[in-house]
């Protein structure tokens, strides 16, 4: 199958990268939030962020609390290197996709 | 985002399809977002969120990824189908939640109080001791008897006596007046408690002369030392004597004193100190008082009928050899009935009684849903035509109902928490445990189940007759009048919540009468505006302070008693000079009220023969008495009590032989001591000059109710004795309320869930009636075009909710009639078979369901006939 990235699952993937290297569920969904200007689910984020880590786009890993984070586990998710080259790849066909079309630049 | 235990189990639950570890993360993660949100829309914004989650999970799961059909189209379809028709969604929600949420409080009350274990080890093994006579009342142990018990070592591991106590504990100025227990050393052992600093207590410290110690309670520790972690081995001063500390317990359920009517009270605040009972010799050998409680804990491997055989040859050989024992058996009760016994039977009736009004409401619900389906059939048919599989179609109501279900038991958690912390903050039964009640995750799931059972079980159900094969009307047909579908059915809904309705009224309407039954008992005493406060202070300084408040301006009475005449008092025998009780009689005596001069007048209570002592009467040589109606009628039936002596072997043993006589100088009416539903039996007043014991309780009333009396006596107190406190400062009115307090809080439960019931009745009526008026809209319309009156019309529509309901009704009353025996014990001062209750939650049904079923007969009433026509 050749890889597509959804539409959602590109904004999540690009805000993951936005954050650093490694994020977890609550600031992704605030990011999203701030600049879609629109709610986010955050239900929705989590299972985008599984079907990602299906398909080997991203990688995650429970992280045991640290002290003076009141003491709770989060699950911190990671954009792998197949995730990376998606991203670029898509890109690509996108820059290739917007080239010449001047007409909408306001 | 703070989140209550129960509601982040109940969230965690919710999720766990997604794996623990899981369900946690995403709660906190959704708890940090909820944090972003604006404060009044942070909860809804979590539980939203949170419903989502599963759901999303599932269409992923199911869909791989991409696809989105099957399940969560359904979803999609069902909640669009919902929120476009909003006044079958609401009313659905509404009813489902408001039941849930009741039963749900309810049950996870029933369940805290009655189900769980007690706070202490091995609950099971821990039994209460009493003395019972030969016709059948059970009464406290003798310290004799209490010994005889313990010795049975093979069957008891443990056993303990204990009495009611009382201390002014002094620190710092200011003295604290606390209630507890003495207890033999073994106490804490025999209730399988460990305390939570320091240790309990040691054989010796049992002994006449042992040293003074004393185990805290936790809350004493906490409130009056500060949770002082050093308290243990610190000397305290009870009573004006030193204490050294051993322990602190933790809060619990400790029974202190037991009480003459041979129950074990259990309130948070006789239970604050613990110190060794002690009695000498000859006090252990005792077989005559009845001072003592007892509770024994059963060896291992012995059951409670083990145990009671071996008391009953133990009584067997007592009854032989000593002659105070000759009509008494030495019986046990499981510790856990001393507890919850009294309360069993009033959470069982509001368990019941709830479980009718979900009744009520689920076939609610499920008459909403048939109806529903029967709406759907032309889509249905539309659906079917075009190929859909009837499955596909009842899995999408399946969805639609569990959705409302979802929904509604989210509410109604919601609901039932507030209502728990609201029974929490009301319930008046001594229920030590009932603070640590909340709405548990076990009760919640089973709510969530109920709730979908009843929503897909009404829902589904009728949805699988309906859409039969071949029955499915098509789109749009207009051949004749539509009929109403199922009408008997529906019908029969109707009169089955009549029935149901009136069942739950007969049972509010009896308590309400019971309960304006009781408010109307006359206490026996009129000045319900005197204050009632206890002072530790001995005789002379109580007089001194009575002496000095007569002439204070304001103060219309004072005076001095042991206790205020709401109180148990004091409980002892006494008799008649020379009365001898037969063979068969109990003996001879009941509550002994010590006074002061000016009682009588300060606490109105009137005296109906003879007069009261005054001053000159007390001050004198001759020791007088009064003695209340019951104990003449009792002892004096055919004679004229003035002048006779009563005779009291307490003064006898107190103070000597020629103190034991009282001479009856006037009969007072009769005090419902212990609360409006209590006989008051025999009473014996006898003046504090000639038996002193102790007295502390100063009674006052002031010329006006509304006089601060309080702060007048804490003046005066203060002059006469400074530093002296002013301790439990309550009118009498007061008083007299808390001992109505649980009949009207099984009365307002009671009242709530018969209103639920009614409106859901009305609900029910309103309607099938507006129904039968859409249905037959064209049928009504060319009947008064062919000339019907309006009136004959809307007696046909009436008739059609009215009729069931009477037969409904009937059956309800019945049944009712069937089941108020089972509540008599919860009623005072009526027949179960009240007429008044029998008359008139029938009426309120009937009304209810006449108004409700009005509305929608205005409407048939205002058919255009003509406009009928042109549609047709």
């Amino acid at each position: 199958m050749s890889e597509v990235l959804g539409g959602f699952e590109h904004r999540v993937l690009l805000t993951m990268m936005r954050l650093g290297a490694s994020a977890y569920s609550v600031p992704i969904v605030v990011e999203l939030e701030a600049l879609t200007k629109r709610t986010v689910s955050p239900s929705a984020v989590y299972v985008t962020l599984r079907r990602l880590e299906k398909r080997g786009l991203v990688q995650s890993a429970m992280v045991p609390a640290q002290d003076g984070e009141g003491g709770r586990d989060r699950r911190v998710f990671q954009v792998t290197d197949s995730g990376l080259e998606l991203l670029r790849a898509s890109r690509r066909e996108l820059d290739l996709l917007w080239d010449g079309i001047e007409a909408l630049e306001p | 985002m703070p989140l209550r235990p129960a509601a982040e189990r109940f969230a965690r639950w919710l999720l766990s399809g997604l794996g623990e570890a899981e369900a946690r993360a995403i709660v906190h993660d959704l708890r940090e977002l909820a944090a972003t949100r604006p404060r009044a829309a942070r909860q809804l914004y979590f539980w939203w969120e949170l419903i989502k989650y599963p759901i999303r999970d599932a269409f992923e799961e199911k869909g791989g990824g991409m696809g989105m059909d099957g399940w969560h189209q359904d979803v999609r379809y069902a909640a669009r189908t919902l929120v476009r028709s909003p006044s079958f969604t609401l009313m659905a929600l509404a009813i489902l939640a408001t039941s849930m949420g009741a039963t749900t409080a309810i049950v996870s009350v029933v369940k805290g109080v009655l189900l769980d274990p007690l706070p202490i080890h091995e609950p099971e093994r821990v039994v209460s001791l009493w003395l019972q006579n030969d016709d059948g009342r059970r009464g406290r142990m003798t310290p004799g008897n209490y010994l005889d018990a313990a010795e049975l070592t093979d069957v008891f591991s443990h056993a303990a006596a204990f009495r009611s106590e009382t201390a002014s504990l002094d620190r710092a100025g200011t003295s604290v007046f606390l209630r507890g227990g003495a207890v033999t050393p073994d106490y804490f052992e025999a209730m399988g408690v460990v305390p939570i600093a320091g240790r309990s207590f040691r054989a010796e410290e049992g002994e006449l002369g042992g040293p003074s110690v004393v185990v805290l309670s936790e809350r004493v520790w906490r409130e009056a030392f500060g949770e002082d972690a050093t308290i243990v081995g610190r000397t305290i001063d009870l009573d004006g004597s030193g204490f050294e500390v051993v322990g602190v317990v933790p809060a619990g359920v400790y029974p202190t004193g037991a009480t003459v009517s041979a129950q074990l009270p259990f309130t948070a605040d006789n239970q604050d100190f613990f110190v060794p009972l002690r009695f000498g010799e000859a006090g252990w050998s005792n077989r005559r008082s009845h001072l003592l409680g007892a509770i024994a804990r059963l060896a291992t491997d012995v059951s409670p009928e083990t145990a009671t055989a071996a008391l009953e040859t133990l009584s067997a050989r007592l009854r032989a050899t000593e002659p105070l024992n000759a009509s008494e058996t030495i019986i046990l009760n499981p510790f856990t009935e001393e507890v919850v016994g009294n309360v069993r039977f009033a959470l069982l009736t509001l368990l019941g009684t709830v479980g009718l009004v979900l009744l009520i409401a689920a076939t609610n619900v499920g008459a909403l849903f048939f109806l529903r389906a029967y709406d759907r059939l032309p889509e249905v048919g539309v659906r079917v035509a075009l190929g859909a599989p009837r499955s596909r179609l009842v899995r999408q109501m399946m969805v639609e109902s569990s959705l409302v279900a979802l929904a509604a038991s989210i509410a109604g958690v919601f609901f039932a928490g507030w209502l728990v912390e609201f029974m929490k903050r009301l319930v008046p039964y001594q229920i030590p445990r009932l603070s640590d009640i909340s709405v548990d995750a076990g009760t919640l799931m089973a709510s969530v189940v109920l709730g979908v059972v009843i929503a897909v079980g009404f829902g589904v159900a009728p949805a699988l007759g309906l859409w039969r094969p071949g029955r499915a009307r098509p789109s749009g047909s207009r051949g004749g009048t539509p009929g109403m579908p199922h009408r008997r059915l529906q019908g029969t809904v109707v009169g089955l919540q009549a029935g149901l309705g009136v069942v739950v009224l007969v049972g509010a309407a009896l308590m309400v009468r019971s309960f304006s039954e009781l408010r109307s008992v006359d206490p026996g005493f009129r000045s319900l505006d005197t204050w009632t406060m206890s002072v530790p202070a001995d005789l002379a300084t109580l007089s001194a302070i009575v002496e000095r408040l007569r002439e204070q301006p304001g103060i219309a009475a004072a005076a001095v008693a042991y206790d205020h005449p709401l109180s148990r008092s004091w409980g002892d025998g006494f008799r008649p000079e020379g009365y001898e009780p037969g063979p068969d009689e109990q003996p001879p005596g009941g509550s002994l009220r010590p006074f002061g001069v000016g009682y009588f007048e300060t606490v109105g209570i009137e005296v109906v023969q003879g007069r009261a002592p005054d001053g000159l009467d007390l001050a004198g040589s001759v020791a007088y008495a009064l003695i209340n109606e019951s104990l003449r009628d009792e002892y004096f039936p055919d004679t004229d009590p003035i002048g006779r002596r009563m005779e009291l072997p307490t003064a006898r043993r107190m103070l000597g032989d020629d103190a034991a006589f009282f001479e009856i100088l006037g009969v007072v009416r009769d005090v419902r001591f212990l609360g409006p539903d209590q006989e008051p039996g025999p009473a014996l007043y006898v003046p504090l000059t000639h038996f002193p014991s102790g007295a502390q309780t100063l009674l006052v009333r002031g010329e006006q109710p509304d006089l601060d009396v309080v702060g007048q006596v804490r003046a005066v107190a203060n002059e006469v004795a400074p530093g002296v406190a002013i301790q439990r400062a309550q009118q009498l009115r007061h008083i007299l309320s808390d001992q109505l307090a649980r009949p009207r809080f099984n009365m307002m439960l009671l009242v709530t869930f018969g209103l639920m019931g009614l409106v859901l009745c009305g609900l029910g009526a309103y309607g099938l009636v507006s129904r039968v008026v859409s249905a037959r809209i064209r049928e009504i319309g060319i009947r008064m075009a062919l000339g019907a009156a309006p009136r004959a019309i809307a007696r046909a529509v009436l008739g059609t909710a009215l009729r069931p309901m009477v037969v409904g009704g009937a059956l309800g009353l019945a049944t009712s009639l069937a089941l108020v025996r089972l509540i008599r014990a919860l009623l005072y001062g009526i027949s179960p078979a009240d007429p008044i209750s029998f008359a008139v939650s029938p009426a309120f049904v009937l009304l209810v369901g006449l108004l409700a079923a009005g509305i929608p007969t205005l409407r048939a009433m205002a058919i255009d006939p003509a406009s009928t026509l042109r549609e047709e």
